[in-house]
């Protein structure tokens, strides 16, 4: 249970600062594309704050990697010698990813000023895609643990091994391309957060000039996140239907194997009556979803032993993911509204809700991997090893653990806010737009932050 | 398939030894950087730093890397390991992230501030101390096999004076290493204050690298296993204390051309074979277990189907990243002093 805890926490706190990683360096780098093509200096003042912002979350990211890392064999040893046998290759493959990412984060970082501007993209560039790597090929572990291929199991040994089959094994494609998306959306949105912010306390025209073409920029990724996230959300979703029809069920409360099924939202699944009790019904909308067909035949929970169903409340987990993935469309389609309307500053109450946005992002994303995690229990590998199998024996010590974890990400995440505070109070955004060249009156020193 | 057990093994100890160099510089400089920070020596904790901040991303890596190799071809063994290792492995994962994401952190100060620089420069004192202490553990005794599974006897670790000793060693090591190679990189910054610092402090360390290394392998008994073996290498260890001579003797050598004395070069080369010959000698001597008694690599090793897999995505990912890391060196290392945190 505790060691179940403990990963939990790791992973929940790794994945905050590996979206961050995942997203924010192709920012960075579209904007130093866009600071060469319209030769306009903002840009670039842009990617070099997103930078410093991006240099400080590394830490974090790479030592909380570190730690998930070896916490996977520390706490799953039986979990990792399966990993050895048969999907070893993508964490292989992702260490070069890593490296790659490393390597050109220092040179983008610590000489970027000192390489010609084509290289400066080149390494920006790399440094997303080393990030990309590392986040396309984990998730492909994750794929596997949902649905393994490449081996038979006989007699309880595996054999017949073919580690590059397991490796694209089905459920990667949907997995990938949806955690991708995800996270480019993410990071957009919470720029496109800051920048709001920002405009609502200008001192001057250039900040105005500045968080104006932030807010486009990552408006501009972050609509096309969102609307890549809900047509890979429902890619996702249909897979399920198809390949993994329980956790299907679970994900949406369906008890009863119901052609025309309805979908639900919200609401609480109870066992005992076998109903969502409260929950908003859709007629025939699930049976769409799943099948592309409102008569389509959708299995419920009761095709499946009850000894495998994973805990029921995955489904409210599952449509806080949904309603956000909406929430993000909407609010997209109101920016582009007020956008083609000629709004230079959208309205105050829009901006709020971008600034919204960004918190919600990462609530998205923990509840969609702690859906996609509890919703496969009891199995850690699907129909292979069960969690109660794979977990260390050495557990009576993991309880101090846990609680000796839970200080250190404390004091990382504060000192990780304090250092992003302390940038920003040393580097004002008029100051430092002023020394990027650009406009001279800075009457008002800017209190607080403004990473946008 | 025996022999590819015993490829993959010394991959993976070749692997450590690459490691075992470029962590020892990578924390040892964060220490230096922590100690010269006083009035008066801030060029040699600047030295120092500005050899920390653009490489201990890419050590961390290698760190990894030998992870997931230990995974890719000894499965059983990273399972034993990660069953035992739960509390060890742990506080220092702890002490890795702190030292790791306060360096970071340092980057958006303008000039990191003594809370930063004590944080990261204790951690990263003990880190290759405490890492080192895995040698003992797999030349046996303090494993037990329970039941169905493996545990780590703490107690009779804890008491052990031969941990001790290979903890020293790994210290000494650590500061040893970290100071030649630091001497020749204030060298080459044409920084002569700092060099002579770094140089001291290397001829302080090396000889006290030596006595805690007899002390741990020679002077207290190791096991009956592989005490002889131990033994049996001894062209490796006179190599090895005949380069590490080499090394102090380049240190100190007078220039006729006016310049503070000593070849630093020549020291961290002479440093280098030094250490080479040493991890081969342990290697070899311990070469048939991976954690006496209970693994050995023949049993502990993958399949060969993965073990190709593995092999094929190392060589070809060192074909990225070994360009990469070439363009990292000649940047930061073999250029001009970059200015530290541009953005
Ligand atoms: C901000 C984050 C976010 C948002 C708004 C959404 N998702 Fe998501 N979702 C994730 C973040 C996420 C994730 C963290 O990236 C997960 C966890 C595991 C994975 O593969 O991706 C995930 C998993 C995940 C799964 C489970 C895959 C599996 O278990 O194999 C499904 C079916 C969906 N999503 C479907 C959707 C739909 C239909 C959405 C509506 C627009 C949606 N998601 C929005
Ligand atoms: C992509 C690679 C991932 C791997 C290889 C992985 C592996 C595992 C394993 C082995 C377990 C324990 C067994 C289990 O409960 O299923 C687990 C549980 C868990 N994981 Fe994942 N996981 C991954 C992604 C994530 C991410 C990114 C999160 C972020 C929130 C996450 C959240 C959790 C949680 C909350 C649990 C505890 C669930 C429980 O109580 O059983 N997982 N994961
Ligand atoms: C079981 C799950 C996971 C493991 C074992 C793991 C492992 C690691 C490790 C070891 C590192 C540090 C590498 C270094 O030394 O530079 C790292 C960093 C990183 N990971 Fe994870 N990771 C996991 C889940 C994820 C997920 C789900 C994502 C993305 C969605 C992700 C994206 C990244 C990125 C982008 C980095 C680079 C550091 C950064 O930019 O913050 N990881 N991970």
């Amino acid at each position: 249970m505790w060691s179940r805890a403990l990963f939990g926490m790791s992973l929940g706190f790794h994945i905050v600062f590996a979206t961050v990683g995942v997203g924010l360096p192709l920012m960075v780098a579209l904007a130093e594309v866009l600071a060469l093509r319209r030769q306009d200096p903002y840009y670039r003042a842009m990617a070099r704050r997103w930078a410093a912002a991006f240099s400080v979350f590394l830490g974090a990211g790479v030592v909380s990697g570190t730690i998930v890392a070896v916490q996977l064999s520390l706490l799953w040893p039986t979990f990792m010698r399966i990993v050895g046998q048969i999907i070893a290759l993508p964490f292989a493959i992702e260490v070069s990813a890593f490296f790659i990412e490393a390597v050109f984060t220092v040179i983008y970082v610590l000489a970027g000023h000192m390489i010609p501007a084509g290289w400066r993209i080149f390494s920006a560039f790399a440094v997303a895609l080393g990030a990309a790597g590392s986040a396309v090929l984990i998730t492909d572990v994750n794929a596997f643990m949902n649905t393994p291929t490449g081996f038979r199991l006989e007699g309880g040994q595996l054999t017949d091994i073919h580690p590059w089959r397991a490796m694209f094994n089905p459920s990667m494609p949907s997995e990938i391309s949806h955690v991708l998306a995800t996270a480019y959306m993410t990071v957009a949105f919470v720029l496109a957060g800051f920048a709001c912010w920002g405009l609502g306390r200008v001192t001057s025209d250039e900040v105005r000039a500045y968080h104006a073409r932030a807010l486009s920029l990552s408006m501009a990724v972050a609509s096309a996140g969102a609307f890549l996230t809900a047509l890979t959300g429902d890619g996702s979703g249909k897979f399920l239907a198809a390949v993994q029809p329980l956790k299907f069920a679970a994900a949406e409360g369906l008890f009863r194997t119901t052609s025309h099924a309805p979908l639900v939202i919200g609401g609480f699944p109870d066992a005992v009556t076998q109903t969502v009790r409260g929950g908003i019904e859709v007629p025939g909308m699930l049976s769409w979803l799943a099948t592309g067909n409102r008569n389509g035949t959708v299995l419920g929970l009761q095709e499946f032993p009850r000894s495998e169903w994973p805990p029921l409340f995955v489904h409210l987990l599952f449509d806080v993911m949904v309603v956000i993935g909406g929430l993000a469309l909407f609010v997209s389609a109101l920016y582009w509204f007020f956008r083609l309307r000629r709004f230079s500053v959208p309205p105050h109450g829009l901006r709020t809700a971008v600034m919204a946005m960004g918190p919600l992002m990462f609530l998205g994303i923990e509840a969609g991997w702690v859906f996609a995690e509890i919703g496969r229990q009891p199995w850690t590998i699907t129909g292979l090893l069960k969690t109660s199998d794979a977990v260390t024996s050495s557990s009576a010590y993991v309880t101090p653990l846990f609680f000796l974890f839970l200080g250190l990400y404390a004091v990382l995440a504060a000192g990780a806010a304090f250092a992003l505070r302390r940038y920003v109070v040393t580097h004002p955004l008029p100051d430092f737009l002023h020394a990027a060249g650009l406009g001279v009156h800075h009457a008002v020193a800017v209190k607080g932050g403004e990473l946008g | 398939m025996g022999s590819h057990a015993a490829f993959a093994e010394a991959l993976l100890w070749f692997l450590v030894f690459i490691y075992a160099l470029a962590g020892s510089v990578d924390f040892g400089a964060t220490f230096w950087k922590m100690v010269f920070a006083r009035q008066g020596t801030e060029e040699a904790a600047e030295v120092a730093a500005s050899y920390v901040s653009p490489l201990w991303e890419a050590t961390n890596v290698f760190l990894v890397l030998i992870a997931v190799v230990l995974v890719g071809f000894f499965p059983k063994a990273a399972f034993v390991y990660g069953t035992v290792l739960l509390i060890p492995g742990s506080l220092l994962l702890l002490l890795m992230a702190l030292r790791g994401a306060f360096l970071s952190y340092g980057y958006a100060y303008a000039k990191a501030t003594a809370f930063h620089r004590y944080v990261t420069g204790l951690t990263a004192l003990v880190i290759p101390a405490l890492l080192v202490a895995v040698l003992p553990i797999s030349d046996g005794g303090y494993v037990r096999h329970v039941m169905d599974t493996y545990r780590l006897d703490l107690h009779s670790l804890l008491s052990s004076p031969k941990v001790y000793a290979y903890i020293l060693f790994g210290l000494t090591a650590e500061l040893f290493i970290s100071a030649t190679f630091l001497s020749d990189y204030a060298w080459t910054k044409g920084d002569r204050t700092a060099y002579r610092l770094f140089r001291v402090a290397a001829s302080g360390a090396g000889p006290a690298m030596i006595i805690a290394g007899l002390t741990a392998l020679f002077l207290l008994p190791s096991p009956a296993w592989l005490a002889g073996r131990l033994q049996a290498q001894w062209p490796l260890w006179v190599a090895s204390l005949i380069f590490m001579t080499l090394s102090m003797f380049a240190l100190w050598w007078p220039r006729s051309d006016g310049s503070p004395s000593g070849y630093p070069r020549l020291a961290v080369v002479m440093m280098g074979l030094q250490f080479a010959f040493a991890h081969l000698g342990y290697g070899r001597a311990h070469a048939p277990y991976l954690l006496y008694p209970y693994i050995t690599p023949q049993e502990a090793f993958t399949n060969e189907v993965m073990f190709r897999g593995v092999l094929i995505t190392l060589v070809l990912s060192m074909a990225i990243v070994v360009p990469a890391f070439v363009w990292l060196w000649r940047l930061f290392i073999a250029g001009p002093r970059p200015r530290g945190g541009a953005v």
